[in-house]
């Protein structure tokens, strides 16, 4: 275990909201761990999930995923995005076949510097008892202005279901 | 916090348990190695609350052996994890260090309880892996889960197989 590992905050559904935030993270840790746990309350499928930081929407996040969906293994790079669009991360609702909570393990190392950031994240999800998803992701932030990671915002294509969860954690070594 | 909860104990056969989860965690995460006995790689899974109904659903994806697109779902009475190699690999001793998440582990946490793990190990020759696992529990899900038992479908645990479970507080 680290030498410290705290709880920073966590963001939980409440009123099927469409996006979990977590704002004004302390400078205070060397590393992030962030804990999503995400699904639909809805009728629908197993969807995507997107991150994005200190509310930059600008095109500064890219990405190269390894990962199996369906019956085979896929490979995917993408370049100067508006988020970080994490396919299969926020899980079905009720009728579909799972009700699988989705999830997302992200790591944000050194985040408090003001260069880029490098990330990496493992996620996961299933449609129905036979097709699902899960990944492998390493990731770059890279805004036009320096900037250290103060907020991160989780928003879905579908709503979210009341009490699924993002839980950032502090982590440092001395 | 990240918060050590307990580890398996010495093993014995093809068992090992912890019990008595606390329902107090986010979620959670478990560390370890693993190995078996014999000649054969085995199936490494899991029962949750003793269940062994088939309730499991579980696919992996990468590379297994010499396929490097070795891809699979399946629903049956196993929550499958990984893989253990044995004692008598090609390099000999073998282990496989385990990472393993659960979440959605409370009874009150929306949607059935899902795992993630990466599954590896070495041995200089065609039969080493490295492969992503996941899976969901389509039991009771209004159920906290308490104990989890660690099965090997061949041999048994080595005596140095060892899991660790560790709770993400969130206060």
């Amino acid at each position: 275990m680290a030498a410290t590992y705290d709880h920073i905050a966590t963001a939980t559904a409440s009123g099927n909201p469409m996006f979990l935030e977590v704002t004004s993270i302390p400078a205070t840790y060397k590393d992030l761990e962030v804990i999503i746990m995400s699904k639909t309350g809805t009728s629908n499928g197993a969807s995507s999930g997107k991150i994005t930081f200190n509310g930059v929407t600008s095109s500064d996040y890219s990405w190269a995923m390894l990962g199996k969906n369906g019956t085979s293994m896929r490979t995917s790079i993408y370049n100067s995005q508006p988020d970080f669009d994490i396919n299969y991360s926020h899980g079905p609702g009720p009728g579909t076949g799972s009700a699988m909570s989705g999830w997302v393990r992200l790591y944000v190392p050194d985040y408090a510097s003001t260069t880029a950031h490098p990330v990496n994240w493992w996620c996961t999800s299933w449609d129905s008892t036979t097709a699902g998803e899960l990944a492998y992701s390493a990731g770059l932030f890279e805004p036009s202005s320096a900037q250290a990671v103060t907020s991160m915002k989780w928003t879905c294509a579908y709503s979210i279901q009341n009490g699924c969860t993002m839980s950032v954690y502090g982590i440092k070594y001395v | 916090m990240l918060e050590y909860i307990a580890s398996t104990g010495t093993p014995s056969g093809s068992f090992l348990e912890i019990d008595n989860i606390p329902d107090t965690y986010n979620s959670l995460m478990i560390t370890g190695v693993m190995s078996v006995t014999g000649t054969t790689v085995a199936d490494c899974y899991m029962f949750f609350n003793g269940d062994t109904a088939s309730v499991y659903n579980t696919m992996y994806g990468g590379l297994r052996d010499s396929n490097s697109n070795s891809v699979y779902n399946f629903s049956n009475n196993e929550a499958h994890f990984g893989r253990g190699p044995t004692d008598s690999m090609n390099v000999g001793y073998v282990y496989a260090p385990v990472y393993l998440e659960i979440f959605a582990y409370r009874g009150d946490q929306p949607g059935n309880l899902g795992w993630y793990s990466l599954s590896s190990y070495v041995d200089q020759s065609s039969s080493s892996q490295n492969q992503f696992y996941s899976g969901w529990y389509s039991g009771n899900d209004a159920a906290d889960l308490t104990r989890i038992q660690f099965i090997t479908s061949q041999g048994s645990w080595d005596a140095d197989t060892e899991l660790h479970l560790y709770g993400r507080t969130t206060s």
